[in-house]
């Protein structure tokens, strides 16, 4: 059977942290939240029910589902697909034949055109869009300096090291890019430039709580395949059809 | 640069045939890459440093590609977080890549000092910044007055001696003013008072069969983060989780309980506890003993017969039980803590039952009060009662890091008649005057009271404090009554910061100087505990440094005394060059990159030098050390002080503290007062023997409960890097991921039944005000927190730092509100911690 | 000329542009029949530039070897002000400063095309860049040779990338610093021929507007992503 990449979430392991959140921004140098687009590959929901003292609290981490039956795919007009499912089964981004349409961004039922708020209000985008015309980090191509002469500004920062991002970590892919460019969108893509190297994506190497598994649900002998038999799973919005290859497992807290 | 192969130049012939061989053209200035498929990673490497954004302080590693940090991960030889670390290890990127650093020296122009006053730095050379304060310096000591020098240290690695200690004391002054009664010192009162241990203690998660967390969140911040974040599934799965907070949090959230207790009202409900496990005759007898026949007399409001009682490992649980416990029935503390009846009792069967596998997380939340020693104290008392003192699955103390110590006899041999004398004054935080005992480790004025600097400096008592050095600290900004920090700073004649950011301290600076980054580009070592494992852990410059900018804690002292030397006074030179010359081969140092690194191999030789023992990971040599950048201690023993082997007066686990009616005799009789009067002054009701056994004091609230109704609630975001992560966008960005709160906002977390009284609507602008002061914030309706209580994160708030943490630094305009404004100025006597929790601060709401 | 024919042509010009910045070898330039050659090339591609071509054979049989190297250094090698500074980045980046961002994309691109530099020069200095893209249109050559579109459209993205975003923003500025920047006749003929040779040549996908001669640098924002 084919490779099915895919990621198991285990809520209960999971403490809402923020580390492969964060940890997904150092690796792909995603951008600052700018129109509308977070560029945050991997984000959270929070959910608060009930009343004083009988609360609930629950974080559910969100990314890209890669979907067996992905309507970002679907939705995307060039031919070749910019948008494209790899045999491994990742929904795979091509940036150079991307021309920044946003017909995915409009078809993926867990993406937004423009995100006003945060998990918090349950905002949240898997793909972005990098505005034509503008910087992807106009961050570091500031050149205001906050004391005339004494300190550095967002350029200078840059400069001095010779990046943007400075932090930017790189690498090469066939088919993106380690910053991608304007006009185009962008997404988690299980960080294929890591796993075709036996490496896992970096929000699951960077977890702290071992909360993200990472593998071949095709194959019967993978972690993911064994929580998936263990445990009820559950996915995002499967009224849609999508059929998700993210899941989630076990309850946030004890009290449910 | 010339055309080296001809060919170049011959032109490439249509062949007009498709089946010929195309011939690639000639290149010149390119070869072709070796082939391999272009994907993956590029080169870098992995290189040892220590994160310093919690007390957590990590062993990290940095990815470094091109000179440049690109990532952080665990290191990959610690035992505490298995090569992985919390959000902080990720944020501090944007930290040491912050677009306001310092990147020059830079001094005042304008004389005249406040908030909001324009300080008009212009940037100076080294020599000029180092030159002003080294004259300064001498002029202190040409008037005979060098006690009027000042330091004040923040953020620190343990090469702190060297700036800390060395140089004011060779110089001749006393004040060397820490910042650690800002994060902790109560909480250490209540396990040296009980187990005589001064120091954050160490928790057995992997073996807990009861986890109860008090006043703090271990997934998100105080100790052993990413290890907390590791284990609480399991520990979940395995035991039971209980954790009292006045407000929801990360851990109470997954929690098999959550008590919300009222601020300040942690004695009465640690009390409570004890309460049911002694009159149900639940607690571990193995630890605590028992009657001497067996049965039980603990009755409600009866008093015991001391001699009735056989105790092991513990001192005077009948006298607890007589002075403070028999009357705090769980009905009594469920009334005063706000927590149900039920709950208390369960949570202390369960704790029972588990025992003595117990552990008793006790943080700053139930200790940093006005009247906190003892709410800490009563909180510890129940890893006494469980037996999970020192003990598998409880809390412990550390394993040894055999490290070298400052040579404090060496150190005097460079002390001239002039700083013998003078550097043994009193301090300018007025430590162990009769009303500030500030008992650290049972001595009278042995702990630093730094909120207290403050006062000392603006009364002028016990003198005037005429030159302050302070490095990686921002009291203006971290110390609860800011406004008392700007006016104490607004009038000292001349102060140096060394600092990564123009922060809010320096707003007052007349000399500033850019430092380090810590994590990326600083030598140092911290000393560290978790899972047992004790930690040596290096930082090291993984990165060249960003700017021109120096240690803070090496390389200013070092330069600083070759200025000081030029000017007739070489004592701190020759002190700093003979004590820290290289262990290896006897040099001293020419430099100040050459005195780091032998300062930093001066401590840490034990640990690599192969002479001896080290009871821990071998390592071959400084080379090792540094590649490594870390070091494990064995696992450590449990029940390593029971037997009689407790640092405490009676050597047992004191529920009577014979420590503490020691200390507190101690400094009454320097005072010439009794302790009464000394508890008195210290702002505590306790009389007579009450003043030994942890116990319920009422919480002490600033300010009228009538103007203001609200109980304010603080406590630290998971993203704070201190109080310097607020210039990183990223911080903003994922702010969400504090319970309650909202990205890209001060959230001001309120009961919606509150907020509807008020007229408040979800996402409404609010001003909050107390009497310490006022500003803005959002308001986040919130079934987290009680009715009554308001809750906010500590971070922002700052109105200066950088573009992005301040609204606008210019106009020293705040994005937010900072809470250690809103909590008005106020300390913990007795320990001489600064007081921000306990709801101290009461606020009034309103409607912007 | 077929669309092969031309491709190679272009691939062929820039090259032999690209020799013209490296430092003066009149003798080998003579042997190779240089000059001669751009000539051909724009006679059968760029009819614009042949006059420009003409008087860089002319200039160059009439230039001392001292004189090309004194106007070679003064333009381009320094040690005071370079009066036409031949790398992107000083034009790219708003500061003049070498080794900036679009240097480290430029790099990238090579990469990608399985390509390092290979001489001591920034990777964006101009022979690098003029080579780059000769070195793209030679594939693109093989690639409709050998009827592989998918290749063809691959590589025309490539040079879209590298045409619009590195190469042609800072060509006015440049082109017009050596023509104010020297007096010697080859260099201004040379100036001339790259910027009628740059006109003539399409960037691939006429969706988004080319590259205009007298343009300014229109396409500098999008260097910075």
């Amino acid at each position: 059977m084919k490779t099915q990449y895919a990621m198991v979430i285990d809520l209960k392991k999971c403490v809402g942290c923020g580390a492969c959140a964060l940890a997904c921004k150092t690796e792909n140098n995603t951008a600052l939240r700018k129109n509308g687009q977070t560029y945050n590959w991997a984000d959270f929901l929070h959910e608060t029910t009930g009343k004083f003292p009988d609360t609930t609290y629950k974080t559910l981490p969100v990314l890209c589902n890669h979907c067996s039956n992905a309507p970002c795919v679907e939705a995307c007009p060039v031919e070749p697909k910019a948008m494209y499912k790899t045999p491994d089964g990742i929904t795979m981004h091509n940036d150079e034949r991307c021309i920044g349409c946003r017909a995915c961004q409009e078809a993926c039922p867990y993406s937004m055109e423009e995100v006003r708020r945060d998990g918090e209000y349950g905002e949240y985008s898997v793909i972005s869009y990098n505005e034509e015309g503008e910087p992807t980090h106009p961050f570091y191509k500031d050149n205001r300096e906050l004391i005339q002469g004494c300190t550095s500004s967002g350029i200078d920062t840059a400069r001095a090291v010779g990046a943007t991002p400075p932090h930017r970590t790189l690498y090469d892919h066939p088919d993106y890019e380690d910053v991608r460019r304007p006009n185009i969108v962008e997404k988690c893509i299980f960080c294929e430039h890591r796993v075709r190297k036996g490496k896992l994506p970096y929000c699951v190497e960077a977890c702290p709580a071992g909360a993200r598994i990472f593998g071949d649900i095709n194959e019967p002998k993978s972690e993911v395949s064994k929580l998936l038999n263990k445990h009820k799973s559950k996915v995002l919005k499967p009224e849609e059809g999508t059929k998700p290859n993210v899941y989630y497992i076990r309850e946030y807290g004890v009290k449910g | 640069m010339k055309i080296k192969r001809r060919d170049f130049l011959k032109l490439s012939a249509a062949t007009g045939a498709a089946a010929t061989v195309f011939k690639k053209p000639v290149l010149n200035a390119f070869a072709e890459t070796k082939k391999k498929s272009v994907l993956g990673e590029r080169e870098g490497k992995w290189k040892p440093s220590t994160c310093q954004g919690c007390t957590t302080w990590c062993p990290v590693e940095i990815f470094v590609q091109d000179g440049r940090a690109v990532k952080v991960r665990g290191n990959r030889y610690s035992k505490q977080n298995d090569g992985k670390v919390c959000p902080r290890g990720h944020l501090s990127l944007q930290q040491v890549y912050d677009p306001d650093r310092l990147k020059v020296p830079m001094k005042r122009t304008n004389p005249q000092k406040g908030r909001g006053i324009d300080p008009q730095f212009v940037p100076i050379s080294w020599d000029e910044a180092l030159n002003t304060i080294a004259d300064k310096m001498m002029e202190l000591r040409h008037a005979g007055e060098p006690e009027k020098f000042a330091l004040m240290r923040g953020r620190y690695t343990y090469l702190r001696d060297i700036i800390y200690d060395v140089m004011p004391k060779v110089f001749g002054s006393p004040n060397n003013i820490s910042h650690s009664s800002t994060c902790a010192e109560a909480e250490k009162f209540g396990s040296f008072y009980t187990e005589g241990y001064w120091a954050y203690r160490d928790y057995d998660l992997d073996k807990t069969k009861y986890l109860l967390v008090w006043g703090c969140d271990p997934v998100s911040s105080n100790r052993m983060v990413p290890a907390s974040i590791k284990k609480l599934g399991d520990v979940i799965d395995r035991a039971t989780v209980a954790v009292v907070d006045p407000k929801m949090n990360n851990t109470s959230a997954k929690a098999h309980e959550w008590l919300p207790v009222l601020p300040g009202t942690d004695g009465a409900l640690a009390l409570g506890i004890a309460h049911v496990m002694l009159t149900e005759g639940i607690w571990y007898k193995d630890f605590v003993g028992d009657f001497k026949d067996g049965k039980n007399r603990f009755k409600a409001a009866q008093e015991v017969d001391e001699t009735t009682f056989q105790e092991k490992e513990s001192h005077g649980v009948v006298k607890w039980w007589n002075i403070a416990v028999k009357d705090m029935t769980p009905q009594k503390a469920a009334e005063l803590s706000g927590v149900s009846f039920d709950q208390i009792v369960r949570v202390a069967k369960g704790m029972a039952k588990a025992a003595p596998n117990v552990c008793v997380w006790m943080g700053p939340g139930c200790a940093m009060h006005v009247r906190g020693g003892y709410s800490a104290m009563a909180v510890h008392a129940l890893a006494g009662l469980t037996g999970g003192t020192d003990n598998e699955g409880g809390s412990l103390q550390t394993a040894k890091i055999p490290v070298n110590k400052l040579d404090k006899d060496l150190l005097k041999t460079f002390q001239d008649d002039l700083a013998k004398k003078h550097s043994k004054m009193k301090k300018i935080d007025q430590r162990g005057y009769l009303n500030l005992p500030a008992i650290s480790k049972g001595k009278s004025g042995g702990g630093v009271a730094t909120n207290n600097a403050a006062n000392g400096i603006l009364n002028k008592d016990p003198y005037e404090i005429k030159m302050l050095v302070g490095y990686m600290n921002n009291f203006a900004f971290s110390c609860n009554g800011t406004e008392r920090w700007e006016k104490a700073l607004s009038s000292v004649p001349f102060i140096v910061h060394l600092t990564t950011n123009a922060s809010e301290f320096t707003q007052f600076a007349d000399i500033v100087l850019p430092c380090v980054v810590n994590k990326y580009e600083k030598y140092g070592f911290v000393k560290t505990k978790a899972n047992r494992y004790a930690t040596c852990t290096l930082l090291q410059p993984v990165i060249e440094p960003v700017w021109d900018v120096i240690t803070d804690e090496t390389e200013f002292p070092f330069l600083l005394s070759e200025k000081l030397k030029e000017r007739g006074f070489p004592n701190l030179y020759d002190a700093l060059t003979t004590m820290y010359a290289d262990p290896e081969t006897g040099r001293k140092a020419k430099n100040a990159k050459e005195f780091t690194e032998y300062a930093l191999k001066y401590y840490t030789a034990p640990l690599w030098d192969g002479k001896k023992d080290s009871h821990g990971d071998k390592i071959n040599g400084w080379e090792d050390m540094k590649n490594r950048g870390m070091w494990n201690s064995e696992a450590y023993k449990y029940k390593s002080h029971w037997g009689g082997k407790y640092k405490t007066k009676t050597g047992k686990f004191e529920f009577y503290s014979e420590t503490l009616k020691k200390a507190l005799g101690g400094h009454a009789e320097k005072h010439n007062v009794d302790i009464d009067k000394v508890l008195e002054e210290s702002n505590y009701t306790a009389r007579g023997e009450m003043a030994f056994v942890p116990h319920y004091e009422p919480p002490h609230r600033n300010g009228d409960m009538k103007k203001y109704p609200f109980v304010f609630i603080d406590y630290k975001s998971r993203l704070n890097r201190e109080g310097r992560s607020q210039n990183c966008p990223w911080y903003y960005e994922f702010k969400h991921v504090d319970p309650g709160d909202v990205s890209h906002q001060d959230s001001l977390k309120i009961n919606p039944v509150d907020a509807q009284k008020l007229g408040i609507k979800d996402g409404d602008k609010v001003r909050i005000s107390s009497i310490g002061g006022s500003g803005e914030c959002v308001a986040h309706l919130w079934e987290g927190v009680r009715p009554g209580t308001v809750a906010k994160a500590y971070g922002q708030g700052h109105w200066a730092y950088g573009r992005t943490a301040a609204a606008d630094y210019a106009k020293a305009k705040e994005r937010g509100i900072n809470n250690n404004t809103i909590i008005p100025w106020d300390i913990d006597r007795l320990s001489g911690s600064n007081a921000r929790n306990g709801g101290q601060a009461v606020v009034k709401i309103e409607k912007v | 000329m077929n669309e092969i024919e031309t491709k190679l042509q272009q691939s062929n010009g820039l090259r032999l542009l690209a020799a013209c910045f490296y430092e003066p070898d009149p003798t080998l330039f003579e042997e190779e029949k240089m000059c001669r050659n751009i000539s051909a090339i724009c006679a059968d591609i760029c009819p614009q530039a042949c006059a420009a071509a003409s008087d860089m054979y002319l200039a160059l049989q009439n230039s001392s070897l001292q004189d090309l190297q004194i106007a070679h250094a003064e333009l381009f090698l320094g040690p005071f002000e370079l009066k036409a500074s031949p790398y992107g980045s000083t034009y790219l980046e708003k500061a003049r400063r070498i080794m900036g961002d679009s240097t480290m994309q430029v790099v990238q691109l090579y990469r990608k095309a399985g390509l390092e530099v290979d001489i001591k020069e920034p990777p964006d200095h101009i022979v690098i860049e003029l080579e780059f893209l000769s070195y793209l249109f030679a594939l693109e050559t093989e690639a409709l040779q050998n009827s592989e579109s998918t290749q063809v459209a691959k590589l025309r993205a490539e040079q879209k990338v590298f045409q619009e975003r590195y190469l042609l923003p800072w060509m006015p500025e440049f082109i017009e610093n050596m023509k104010k920047g020297t007096e010697n006749n080859f260099y201004l003929a040379l100036a001339d021929c790259l910027e009628k040779f740059l006109c003539q040549l399409t960037v691939p996908d006429q969706s988004i507007p080319t590259y205009e001669c007298n343009g300014t640098q229109k396409y500098a924002a999008a260097t910075a992503y």
